[in-house]
């Protein structure tokens, strides 16, 4: 029976196009992101905060950026190993930085609310919907070329990876929204920008795992 | 021990060397590959799961898996890392399965001896006396899984810690109190020490 199902797998065998090395994909996303945030410069779309802006000095807004940073590194990483046999340690490894980015991120969120004398600007609910909107925007290309790796690669847990690249390519996004939003309300960053990933992990998790286990049995 | 590490490593060579010509179509090295992994498979079942309708069942599952995901596998990583995730993805998949049906109990942790009729040329255990099988049985599942996948396979600790699904500095810890406790058990006797 077995040594049947072995000839029959030998004779279905065709010449297969290897997966690119993970890096080359984590680069690919990343510079997809670059590409997104460049054509909204150009567009006029996405301005950078002045590099004399005090933002840049405060250590609850840097904190923030980082955990975005971090959040996106590590569960966009975290994505791709899960779908390569054998890559637990990267996804394993991914998870601790994500967790690691959140944790920075809520820590920028609670110095800044213990600095005080911050404005409240962007506290309104449009204001965190557009960020968190934009947030998404941006982060969509990212997210599509991630999950359509992982589909293409050995898709295992579909509302788990689906979950993993959302949260870091809307923590790309939502790092590029941090930069350019002019508000420095502790609370608006931490809920327009810190939690868009979270948002559209809940949102969106369930289409896309969907959408993914589709493109997975097409490939 | 160093033996049985040598040997895994010709494997690995030979493995690698097969895969890479699958990969480019090769259709006699992709079945002369699949029938050694499927001596290997057989054996990693086998310890781990007692029902013997269903090892066949997951070693088909292995064999099908592999072929799904052999675009996967980059030559620059290891084989048997490789391979071996996806036998415990298999095992893994075959345990959620048994849940979900709720027919009956069977855990990764209750383990059966190796089958001696199975001849393969991965290494094997024969070497161990029944005293050691013995003391090895009374190893907690984690550490008993260690010490086997270390100390009695000969995997190198990477290969080990992909099979067993943790870090390569957890399982060496695993490894080091289960190789302690067999100590003991073995009333101070050396574990590596055959019939």
């Amino acid at each position: 029976m077995t040594d049947e199902r072995i000839r029959e797998l030998a004779r279905d065998l065709e010449p297969v196009r290897r997966i690119p090395r993970l890096r080359a994909v984590g680069a690919g996303v990343v510079a997809s992101w670059v590409l997104v945030v460049l054509a909204d410069w150009l567009a006029g779309g996405w301005t950078p905060r002045a590099a004399s802006d005090s933002a840049w000095t405060s250590p609850s807004y840097l904190a923030a950026l980082a955990g975005l940073a971090l959040v996106a590194f590590g569960a966009t990483s975290a994505a791709l190993a899960s779908s390569v046999p054998g890559r637990a340690a990267a996804v394993r490894l991914g998870l601790r930085v994500s967790a690691l980015g959140v944790a920075l991120a809520l820590a920028g969120w609670i110095l800044g609310v213990a600095a005080g004398g911050h404005d409240h600007g962007g506290e309104d609910l449009g204001s965190i919907l557009g960020c968190a909107t934009r947030a998404l925007g941006i982060g969509v290309i990212p997210v599509t070329l991630a999950c359509a790796f992982v589909a293409y690669a050995a898709l295992r847990r579909a509302s788990l990876t689906a979950a993993l690249a959302l949260a870091g390519g809307v923590a790309l996004g939502a790092a590029a929204v941090h930069v350019s939003c002019p508000s420095n309300s502790p609370l608006h960053q931490l809920v327009a920008h810190t939690f868009a990933p979270a948002a559209a992990v809940v949102l969106l998790t369930a289409p896309l795992a969907l959408l993914m286990g589709r493109w997975a049995r097409r490939g | 021990m160093k033996e049985r590490q040598q040997q895994w490593a010709e494997l690995e060579q030979l493995w690698r060397a097969r895969m890479i010509a699958a990969q480019a179509g090769d259709r006699a090295a992709y079945e002369k590959l699949l029938q050694e992994l499927l001596l290997h498979a057989r054996r990693r079942v086998a310890r781990q799961v007692r029902e013997s309708a269903a090892r066949e069942d997951i070693v088909q599952n292995v064999l099908i898996s592999l072929h799904r995901a052999r675009h996967t596998y980059r030559p620059e990583r290891p084989f048997t890392a490789w391979f071996h995730a996806i036998l415990r993805n298999a095992l893994i998949d075959w345990m959620r399965a048994q849940g979900r049906r709720a027919r009956r109990e069977v855990s990764l942790e209750a383990q059966t001896g190796w089958e001696p009729s199975v001849e393969a040329r991965v290494p094997s255990d024969d070497s161990l006396s029944p005293e050691m099988q013995r003391a090895l049985a009374a190893l907690p599942a984690t550490q008993r899984e260690a010490v086997e996948l270390i100390h009695v396979d000969g995997l190198s600790v990477a290969d080990a810690a992909a099979l067993a699904g943790v870090s390569p500095g957890a399982l060496k810890v695993r490894a080091h109190r289960g190789y302690k406790l067999l100590r003991t058990l073995l009333g101070g006797s050396d574990p590596g020490a055959g019939p």
